[in-house]
């Protein structure tokens, strides 16, 4: 990653697998080349506000959309979206969550905290590799983006 | 005296019974997420194998790589299977009347196309109307005939019939097939997840139908059992309570 204030799509995966599948999906599409894949929710954190390893980083460059699994060590991925969507700087990036369970819970927390969109990640390869190639192109290509 | 060691009893058996409750939800919540991203890590690199390197491999090569896939496409389907008759246990009966004799016809025709149907056989009695969850019970319907149809496959003359008699307590429905039938001996394995008694060369199916008609019913209170000769066929019977 050159630059992170050229960043368009935040991957946030603590699954190395996952991760590598979900980014060979994206450039397949040539969506990977802005991309920054962070790999728990305080790294996530700490790029999204532009803090500690990332203080460098413009605040007010925003992502065209943060992919966001739930289940990670630290600070789980329902937090990340807690304080991203409490937070007048970054309230309006378009979050995805992308996570394994259906678990109904999950699934209204996630919406009540304010998040776009979520998706439950197809166990088979082929579902899932459309699944992320959708939404790369949804978000990225077809969503327009408030002027900031 | 006896009153309160018997509520002390109660109380300590329903804690406990919580706990096992508890566990068990971990156990689901495991089973459905935990297990999938490796899964599908096997699957996806697996693919990813012989879509950078196929052209690199021989044919055996290539032929492993599909086998890897096949089986891990299976423990995909095993693990959604017992998902879903893990949460049976959990979920409300939505009770009302319910027309047996409309819903077997109704999974007849869902199941066996009219050009299909003519090379079968098939009688319906009367069957009384029972109170029971119409999506559940339909479910039940589909699995046994779908297994009358699958084990009649090999028979020059299939048939199946589907009748109903009563007794004191329950109203009881059956399925009778002529087709290959199976060794009573077994027949302790039927309804158990993933148990089969004919090997898939023979007959596909995952071996999980039985497994859910079994709680599905066992839920209505009633009962499931089976009687069979092999290569005569086999006839399944289920209870519900009136």
């Amino acid at each position: 990653m050159h630059t992170y204030n050229e960043v368009e799509i935040v991957l946030v995966e603590d699954n190395p697998s996952d991760a590598e599948l979900t980014i060979r999906a994206l450039k397949k599409i040539n969506l990977s080349n802005h991309l920054i894949h962070l790999k728990d929710g305080a790294e996530a954190l700490d790029f999204i506000f532009a803090r500690g390893a990332y203080s460098g980083r413009n605040i007010n460059h925003k992502p065209r959309v943060i992919l966001l699994d739930i289940k990670m060590p630290k600070v789980d991925g329902l937090e990340v979206l807690k304080q991203i969507k409490e937070d007048e700087r970054t309230k309006s990036i378009p979050v995805v969550i992308m996570t394994s369970s259906r678990e109904q819970n999950d699934i209204i927390n996630g919406y009540k905290l304010g998040v776009n969109s979520y998706v439950v990640k197809p166990v088979d390869f082929g579902s899932f590799a459309k699944a992320v190639s959708d939404l790369g192109l949804y978000w990225i290509l077809l969503n327009e983006k408030p002027i900031e | 005296m006896e009153n309160i060691s018997l509520e002390k009893r109660i109380d300590e058996l329903t804690r406990q019974l919580h706990i096992a409750h508890q566990d068990w939800e971990e156990f689901r919540h495991a089973l459905s997420h935990d297990l999938k991203a490796p899964l599908r890590a096997v699957q996806g690199f697996s693919l990813i194998l012989k879509e950078d390197y196929g052209s690199l491999l021989d044919e055996e090569a290539n032929r492993i790589i599909e086998v890897i896939v096949a089986n891990a496409n299976k423990v995909k389907q095993q693990i959604e299977d017992l998902v879903n008759l893990s949460g049976m246990g959990a979920k409300q009966l939505n009770l009302q009347d319910v027309n047996m004799k409309e819903l077997a016809e109704e999974c007849l025709s869902e199941l066996l196309t009219d050009e299909q149907r003519a090379g079968f056989e098939i009688s319906i009695g009367t069957l009384d109307k029972c109170k029971g969850d119409v999506g559940l019970l339909k479910e039940v319907w589909l699995q046994l005939l779908k297994n009358a149809i699958r084990y009649s496959s090999k028979k020059e003359k299939p048939s199946i019939e589907i009748n109903y008699s009563a007794d004191a307590t329950s109203r009881i429905y059956s399925v009778k097939d002529k087709g290959e039938g199976f060794d009573m001996e077994y027949s302790h394995k039927l309804f158990k997840i993933f148990q089969r008694l004919h090997s898939y060369e023979e007959f596909d199916g995952a071996g999980t139908g039985l497994a859910f008609v079994k709680r599905i019913i066992l839920k209505h209170g009633g009962s499931v059992w089976a009687e069979a000769t092999p290569n005569k066929g086999s006839c399944f019977y289920f209870s519900i309570p009136f």
